[in-house]
This record gives C-alpha cells, sequence and structure tokens, in this order.
C-alpha cells in the first residue's frame, strides 16, 4: 500500500452497512491523520456520495454500486480495499473483481470462513477474522485497519524498503 | 521525539534492512493488540453495572417510544453512524429500533455550518427532533468537542436520556452537569479508544436488545 501511495495511487474503500462506516472511517485516517504531522494521503470511501450509490443501484442494480465507481474513478496505481464480515457481500466481491481487472492492489477485509471473496483470487492481501459474530469482526478489523494506517506511514519514511523487489 | 518515532525508534536510526523493520512493526502490532485486549478488560471491570444500568434505561425509553439520536466527529461520526445501523437494522432475529445518526444529511449539515457554526450542528438537529423520553448518544475520543457539548445541553432542556462515549480523561464531557451516563476509556491512543468504544456500544446494543 505504502508503495502505491508513494507512486500517487489513490485508495478507495468500500462495505455495506455497519462496514459502510468502516470504509469512511478508513478514508478518513487517511486525508485526515489523528498524528500532527503525518502526510494526508488520497483516500475516498465509495460509501460516501448519496446520490451515486442510489443513482447506480436503481440503474445498474446494487450489486454494482462499487464497481462501477472503480471503473470510472480509478487507475492501475490505486487501492482498493473492500469490507465484508461474512465475505459474501456480491457488490464488494464485484468491486474487488473490478479493481483487479484494472490492475489496482485488492485488500480485503473479512470475517467468518471467509466467504467467497477469500476463496475467488480477488484480494492480493485477504486478513479474515475468525469469527461468525459480525461484532466481534468488526471490532477486530478496527483494529487491524488502524495499525495499516500506522504501518503505510512507517513503510512510507523508509523508502530503501519501498522499492518493488523488496515488498515482493 | 514524534509519536510515530516513539512508537518505531528503529525506524529513525538510518538503517533499512527489511528484516529488522519487519521485526520491529511486528512485535508494535503484537503489542497494540496485547493493548486493546487490556483495555477492554479494564473498561469493562470499571463499568460492567453502569452499562446494565444504562441498557435499560434505553430500553425503557425505547419501550416507552423513544428514539436514538448519534453523533460524532470525523471517526466518531462513523461510530455514531454504525450505532444507528446497529439499532435499526440489526438483521438477525434482533428487534429494529427507531435511531438516526445526525452526521448523515449533508445539506443539513453544511447549511447549519455555514449559516450559524459548526457547533450547532447536533444541537439544532436535536431542536429540531428531540422529544422527552427520546435518547442522545454522542461519542468523542477527547470529550471535548463543542458541537458534542452543544448537543448534550440541548437534549439535556429538553428531557431526553443522554449517554456520552469519551475517551482519555473524559475532557469536557466528564464535566458536564447532568449527563445521564458517560462512559470513559481510558487511554491517551485516539486508535485504542475508538476500538473499545466500538466494543462499548455493541455491549450496550446487546443488552438494550436483551433488556427488551
Amino acid at each position: 500500500m505504502a508503495e502505491r501511495f508513494h507512486r500517487g495511487g489513490r485508495l478507495f474503500t468500500f462495505g455495506n452497512g455497519g462496514a459502510a462506516t468502516d470504509a469512511q472511517h478508513i478514508a478518513v485516517e487517511f486525508v485526515h491523520p489523528v498524528i500532527v504531522g503525518k502526510r494526508a494521503l488520497p483516500a475516498l470511501s465509495l460509501t460516501g456520495d448519496i446520490a451515486t450509490v442510489t443513482g447506480v443501484g436503481a440503474m445498474r442494480g446494487f450489486g454494482d454500486i462499487f464497481a462501477h465507481q472503480l471503473r470510472y474513478f480509478a487507475g492501475a496505481d490505486d487501492i482498493a480495499l473492500g469490507i465484508s464480515p461474512d465475505g459474501r457481500c456480491d457488490d464488494v466481491l464485484r468491486g474487488l473483481r473490478t479493481a483487479r481487472e484494472l490492475g489496482l492492489l485488492t485488500v480485503a477485509l473479512l470475517g467468518g470462513d471467509g466467504g467467497e471473496i477469500a476463496r475467488g483470487p480477488l484480494a492480493d492481501h485477504a486478513v479474515v477474522v475468525r469469527s461468525d459474530d459480525p461484532r466481534v469482526v468488526k471490532e477486530v478489523h478496527v483494529t487491524t485497519y488502524h495499525v495499516l494506517w500506522e504501518l503505510v506511514h512507517v513503510f512510507l519514511e523508509q523508502p530503501g524498503v519501498l522499492a518493488p523487489e523488496v515488498i515482493a | 521525539m514524534s509519536e510515530m518515532q516513539q512508537l518505531y525508534p528503529f525506524l529513525y536510526s538510518g538503517s533499512s534492512d527489511l528484516e529488522a523493520v519487519m521485526a520491529e512493526v511486528r512485535s508494535s502490532t503484537v503489542e497494540k493488540a496485547n493493548e486493546i485486549v487490556a483495555l477492554r478488560q479494564s473498561v469493562l471491570a470499571a463499568d460492567e453495572q453502569r452499562l446494565v444500568a444504562c441498557a435499560a434505561e434505553m430500553a425503557e425509553a425505547f419501550r416507552g417510544g423513544g428514539r436514538l439520536f448519534t453523533f460524532g466527529n470525523g471517526g466518531s461520526s462513523t461510530d455514531a453512524q454504525d450505532v444507528a445501523a446497529l439499532f435499526l437494522n440489526p438483521g438477525g432475529d434482533a428487534r429494529p429500533l427507531p435511531a438516526l445518526a445526525l452526521t448523515t444529511d449533508v445539506a443539513v449539515v453544511t447549511a447549519l455550518s455555514n449559516d450559524i457554526g459548526f457547533e450547532v450542528v447536533f444541537a439544532r438537529q436535536l431542536g429540531a427532533f428531540g422529544r422527552r423520553g427520546d435518547i442522545a448518544l454522542g461519542l468523542s475520543t477527547s470529550g471535548n468537542s463543542a458541537n458534542l457539548i452543544r448537543a448534550f445541553e440541548e437534549a439535556m432542556k429538553r428531557g431526553m436520556l443522554t449517554v456520552g462515549l469519551a475517551g482519555h480523561t473524559g475532557g469536557q464531557m466528564a464535566e458536564l452537569e447532568g449527563l445521564d451516563h458517560l462512559f470513559v476509556v481510558p487511554s491517551s491512543s485516539v486508535h485504542r479508544n475508538q476500538e473499545a468504544q466500538t466494543t462499548l456500544y455493541h455491549v450496550l446494543w446487546e443488552l438494550t436488545q436483551y433488556a427488551l
């Protein structure tokens, strides 16, 4: 993720219900860091524009709300981060699939057994919280993305470890 | 030294040896995971009975036809929305309850901010919607957000049940006279605070469902 940001990439986040609020929380962490002096990084939650979400949903079906936005707004250098507490959200799955086709780095925060999303080759990085309680899954997700945010900055400040062959 | 330097002293020593960096971030991540578990345990030890009492009063308010209004800024605004979504549309066999986050209508939020000031964005909405018997639930990591303080003052004036989630020392929220319930997460880390608050409101929701 740090490598993508380093090259000018942007982060797109998405999820349904409670996970939509996590998507927005992640975006604000990156855009407006809580630690003074940290760089603002470009991040946008695809759940925030209610005109787009309801518009795409009504015209193209709810399953396309994230994929559509990625198709027309994202580029190959960007990052897609989808959140699905049971790994079975169709729109999140389709968002990740589209992102992968476009060449984005794909990250998934999942729960339960990881569902379809963990099984398909959709996410470059999948974090699966092995609990069937969506509340417990969310609580672990919050810590996970707080740590992810912090680690992105750690690596951004270490250009020496950002070379692609090192990251791989 | 910045907070990031304190957390990752190695990274500022000038070396870029990947293995050492990875070892450092691995141990700091484990430390954070342990920290949040310990924090949740200390919140439970301190607030268990108060959580049960708060949920009983929230259930009573819902039983009387009350509605829940939630609010917060930044990351806490997303928690406010999560709380409202959880009460209104919990899924499974849980009972849906009337709840609204005061952070989501951007026309209202920008109109109030532009015309009057950001400190009234929640208070004015409670002025319009709030009735005796409703519930006002606000989340802040510092406890010092001016718009939360104003909202709680408005809610108390209207006879609403008031519930606050704050962090660190509780800030100005801890000094508010008449706040019915205040839960303070005793950590100076904004992130650990939000994580523990997530558990706090999940528990409040579960206990409210149970009481109903």
